[in-house]
């Protein structure tokens, strides 16, 4: 293996790169510019949640109970429906996220201190959004009630009023607004770092498909030469964009890096060594650029999205996705960007991650190499 | 002209069948892709785990974790001795909620006036689990306080005068995977148009027969349709492989009509294609085609409406979510697979892809126009 040839190899590599401005741009400062745009959608999240009531009493106590309900931050009042029948029609044109029901007889029983019971109906097309939903009604019932019961209504008000005194403590570490932008940005690295990735399988089935790998294979190059020669450059450009992305994240968008830039960088190195790794291999295989890039968007981007752990938690149970889930290097770089990141843990913390790419890393690499025939099929 | 088009979509066809693992990469590829997404995400979102502090050690306290536990989303995994513990396990990954009962917590709570405190700590590195799991411990904790209010000493009253009772439309379960897979099912047959699609003028420019091609009496609009006619052939079979998967694989309702869903799907298809050769016509190779692909995918991602609801959105950026096609689509398969929308509630995304796919379709024909050979 000589140095001199791999350093050939990765100076033509990184030619292409340079050569056209636009690529240039694509492979390095791209990931840093989507992050932004991403980031930007996300900085502004605010779950919303807007019901319409169907208000069957319409007592003065039932339209206190909906002014209690509304009356807060981004809660809105859609509307009021005036018979079961209409709900549906309320869902299907996207209005409501939820109908509340006031049963007739409401203030009646209420003062007569008969149970009442007031009906959600959630559209559970969007689960989050309904889940959401209920939560802010039950936690309003629950002070409507206590309110109620405080007021000049009820005589024994003060006595219920010590005994429900319970003053829960909700501490949400790492991301006390609970702002899908902390949680995200992180994770959303990961997924903006496989465009260099992408990039080196392009590359790879770029000299396949135009027939330059036939004058390269007629060269004394070895094959670990030409590998290494291909992956380093895309690693490399890989490490410019995590910097210039994770600066745009933390200085631009005031996302927290509570950990070690120094271990972060490395561990980005380690991701990025996986990533193209993987992606070269499976480049090998291929013949076009199309069929590459194919390959990458179903292995690396789709997956990062929905098998990673970014939205939906990986679940616990062992079943073939979450094998695929910890196969799949996002998934340990989603752990790590939150964890430097937002935990502030080092690699005391994070060691099973890092040995799980640099075991993905290390293996694609071998694999690559051994694989690698210098002949002609 | 139609001899024509045929000749260049047969063209095509024969790339694709000159590589190997093309064909099991647009055929196959797609449907393992969403059989192991759906499967991921028809999973709810529970049996999270709940590391228990209880220095109080109590019958209270005991049925206070077992009313925190008994809705299946918290799962007690660890009962750690000490804050420090706590916090190591959610450093690590192993606990995503704690709780912290102070020792005397039962007898403050019997006591007349004293507030005996509870404390809950949530890891919030990930929205969704967070979110999920803010909502059944403070939900489990205020209900069970009140309910154990009452029993003590409300006046008269034996439970809590208001009685909630929650019913969902078109999810009785909410089920996380009924509002995901349809979303996946879209992003697939997206990414799958727009990734054929973009490469064909692309490579031909990339190889230099373009110019070759433009020496034959082949027009624009025949280079358009003849790279469009075999993006949409595998599109559609992709969908039509994608969808009973869904629906018979992992029981998401079809119940609006099929053949609304068809072609408003068909539709889908053609804008994106437009997209697609868009990118193809404006790229000087296939790695910058490609990776113009990746960019717009990234960013349709977002805008989607999936990852952040787009009610949600700033009013700018809730104009701009238009112009993505995808966000439109979204709520078309949503609507009529689990809905059971029709036309009337859908009219407004149908006519905005319309919209896009002419606007797009006009856009690709001004630059192929203009820059023929570069």
């Amino acid at each position: 293996m000589s140095l001199y040839r791999t350093l050939a190899i990765m100076r033509k590599e990184c030619l292409h790169i340079i050569r056209d401005h636009r690529t240039l741009f694509l492979v390095t400062l791209s990931p840093a510019f989507l992050l932004f745009t991403l980031t930007y959608v996300l900085a502004f999240d605010i779950q919303q949640v807007s019901y319409a009531v169907l208000d069957q009493d319409r007592s003065e106590l039932s339209r206190r109970y909906v002014a209690g309900l509304v009356g807060e931050e981004n809660v809105s009042l859609a509307g009021y429906v005036s018979s079961y029948d209409e709900v549906d029609g309320w869902f299907l044109r996207g209005q409501a996220s939820a109908v509340v029901v006031i049963p007739p007889g409401f203030q009646a029983d209420l003062g007569r201190r008969r149970p009442t019971t007031i009906q959600a109906i959630l559209d559970g097309t969007d689960p989050v959004t309904a889940s959401d939903a209920l939560a802010r009604v039950r936690a309003r019932t629950q002070g409507f009630i206590i309110q109620e019961r405080l007021g000049p209504l009820s005589p024994s008000g003060a006595a219920l009023a010590s005994l429900l005194p319970l003053d829960v403590r909700l501490r949400i570490w790492y991301n006390p607004g609970q702002r899908s932008l902390f949680s995200l940005v992180p994770g959303l690295l990961g997924v903006v770092l496989i465009m260099p990735t992408l990039s080196s399988a392009v590359a790879l089935a770029r000299e396949k498909e135009t027939g330059t790998l036939e004058q390269l294979l007629a060269t004394p190059m070895g094959r670990a030469e030409f590998w290494l020669g291909k992956l380093i450059p895309y690693v490399i450009s890989g490490l410019l964009s995590c910097a210039l992305a994770t600066m745009v994240a933390t200085i631009w968008f005031q996302v927290p890096f509570r950990g070690n830039g120094l271990v972060f960088g490395l561990l980005a190195l380690d991701f990025l060594l996986a990533t193209t790794g993987l992606s070269l291999l499976m480049a090998s295989f291929v013949s076009s650029q199309q069929a590459a890039m194919i390959g990458n968007f179903l292995i690396f981007f789709l997956p990062s999205f929905f098998l990673s752990g970014l939205y939906q938690p990986v679940p616990k149970e062992i079943s073939p996705s979450t094998l695929a889930s910890y196969s799949l290097p996002t998934t340990y770089f989603v752990i790590i960007a939150r964890g430097v990141l937002l935990k502030g843990v080092g690699l005391a913390n994070l060691w099973p991650e890092t040995l799980a790419l640099a075991g993905l890393g290390g293996a694609s690499l071998a694999l690559g190499i051994g694989l690698f025939r210098k002949k002609l099929r | 002209m139609l001899h024509r088009i045929w000749q260049l979509a047969f063209k095509e066809f024969i790339h694709f069948s000159r590589d190997r693992l093309m064909t099991p990469f647009i055929l196959l590829g797609p449907l393992l892709q969403l059989v192991l997404m759906a499967w991921a995400t028809s999973r709810d979102i529970e049996h999270l785990s709940l590391a228990v502090l209880d220095q109080d050690r109590s019958q209270i306290s005991r049925a206070l974790v077992t009313a925190v536990t008994n809705a299946g989303i918290l799962d007690v995994t660890a009962y750690p001795d000490s804050l420090e513990e706590v916090q190591a396990l959610i450093e690590r990954g192993k606990a995503t909620v704690a709780l912290l009962i102070p020792s005397g917590f039962a007898a403050e709570l019997e006591a007349a006036n004293s507030t005996p405190q509870l404390q809950v700590i949530i890891d919030g590195s990930n929205m969704l689990a967070s979110g999920t799991v803010r909502r059944a411990i403070e939900g489990a904790i205020a209900e069970w306080g009140q309910k154990l209010a009452f029993q003590w000493g409300g006046a008269g009253e034996t439970g809590p005068p208001i009685d909630l009772r929650m019913t969902a439309r078109f999810n009785e379960e909410l089920k996380y995977g009924l509002y995901a897979i349809p979303a996946e099912l879209g992003f697939v047959v997206y990414l799958v148009t727009l990734l054929v699609a973009a490469v064909g003028i692309a490579r031909e420019r990339e190889l230099g027969t373009l110019e070759q091609l433009l020496v034959t009496p082949v027009t624009s609009l025949e280079l358009v349709i003849g790279k469009a006619v075999p993006a949409m052939v595998i599109a559609c079979v992709d969908f039509a492989l994608l969808l009973p998967l869904t629906v018979w694989g992992f029981n998401v309702p079809l119940r609006g009509s099929v053949w609304l869903l068809l072609s408003l799907t068909l539709l889908f298809i053609t804008v994106e294609l437009g997209w697609g050769i868009m990118t193809s016509a404006i790229a000087r190779d296939q790695q910058q085609a490609l990776l113009f692909v990746f960019l717009l995918a990234m960013t349709e991602m977002v805008f989607s409406g999936y990852i952040v609801s787009v009610d949600n959105m700033p009013p700018l950026l809730r104009v701009a979510s238009n112009l993505f096609p995808i966000k439109h689509y979204l709520i078309i398969v949503r609507y009529i697979m689990v809905k059971g929308a029709s036309l009337q509630h859908i009219w407004v995304e149908a006519a905005a892809l319309i919209v896009l796919g002419i606007g797009s379709l006009t856009a690709t024909f001004l630059i192929l126009g203009r820059r023929r050979v570069d």
